[in-house]
């Protein structure tokens, strides 16, 4: 049984690593928009909630780094940083990396909630976030 | 000395009590997310020019609903969409015996909330899965009778054209009588 949890556990926290990444968009290829991005971009953050109430762990924005990907280990411990809210903030530092002054189009985002994987005792809760980003 | 058969049996008579206990409590925490309304904070999408849109976008709204069924027809429990004018917002409740898992609740309520704001709505997209508890009865055909269905749509809230072309009007009589 312990053994169990332990799995249970490193599953959970595992899965609390948010991702975030810029695909440049390296051709010249036009959107529907008729305009040709600079890159797409997409977000997707977890947290862990017991009962679907009380949080357990969440991943984190993306706030800092060097390189056009996030794919972190970053995990929080008794709070819910997976809103829309901070996938924005995740969208304003690929701005900033994507650089100069730019706008973005087709902002989409999807909330999940799954219940199923733990018989319904702790929700995986996934916000997710995407959008091009233009001239 | 007991059979690995009849050990099986004491094992499964064991876990009867706790599996019920997070069958009631699976029960009372999908009834009670059953509608949700996520919206971002006003204010979060100043600073981001936007595509499409005269004006800057005032918030995100992702509106999800989930129903429960019975032999994918007969609709055990939903999400409440529909609109309270008291509160101005959908009442996001559950509402037994109905299936308002489609296209056209959500609609109505993103539009509802968009009118809320006095505002237009942009990048409109839906999505949506099925799933059974299958998996969940380990193979058993119990778990496969039940299933439930998720929706949600997504959209950005921008002011109203005619009221921001009104404004730019407004504004250009302004600098004209300066």
């Amino acid at each position: 049984m312990r053994k169990f949890l332990y799995a249970a556990a490193a599953l959970a926290l595992a899965g609390c690593s948010s991702y975030s990444e810029i695909a440049r968009w390296d051709s010249d290829t036009l959107t529907n928009d008729g305009e040709k991005p600079v890159a797409s971009f997409i977000t997707q953050n977890f947290s862990y909630q017991l009962f679907g109430v009380i949080p357990l762990c969440t991943g984190l924005p993306w706030t800092e780094g060097d390189e056009d990907i996030m794919d972190e280990f970053n995990v929080k411990f008794f709070a819910d940083e997976a809103t829309i809210d901070n996938n924005l903030v995740s969208l304003r530092h690929a701005l900033d990396r994507a650089g100069g002054s730019h706008r973005i189009a087709q902002l989409h985002t999807k909330v999940d909630n799954d219940y199923f994987w733990s018989l319904f005792i702790v929700n995986r809760h996934e916000v997710r976030t995407q959008c091009l980003i233009l001239p | 000395m007991k059979t690995k058969y009849e050990n099986f049996a004491d094992a499964g008579r064991a876990l009867f009590k706790p599996l019920a206990f997070v069958g009631v409590m699976a029960l009372l925490v999908g009834a009670a997310g059953c509608a949700s309304v996520y919206r971002t904070t006003p204010g979060s999408l100043t600073g981001m020019g936007y595509k499409d849109a005269d004006a800057i976008p005032l918030e995100q709204v992702y509106i999800t609903t989930t129903g429960y069924h019975f032999l994918w027809s007969i609709p055990l429990a939903s999400g409440d969409l529909r609109w309270n004018d008291e509160k101005q917002s959908i009442n996001g409740g559950t509402c037994l015996f109905s299936d308002m898992v489609g296209v056209d609740e959500l609609q109505n309520a993103l539009l509802k909330i968009a009118e809320s704001r006095n505002c237009d709505v942009i990048d409109v997209m839906f999505d949506d899965s099925d799933t059974t508890f299958a998996s969940l009865s380990y193979g058993g055909i119990v778990g496969a009778l039940f299933g439930s269905s998720h929706m949600g749509v997504s959209g950005v809230l921008v002011p109203k054209k005619a009221q921001t072309e009104s404004q730019e009007v407004s504004d250009i009589q302004e600098g004209g009588a300066k």
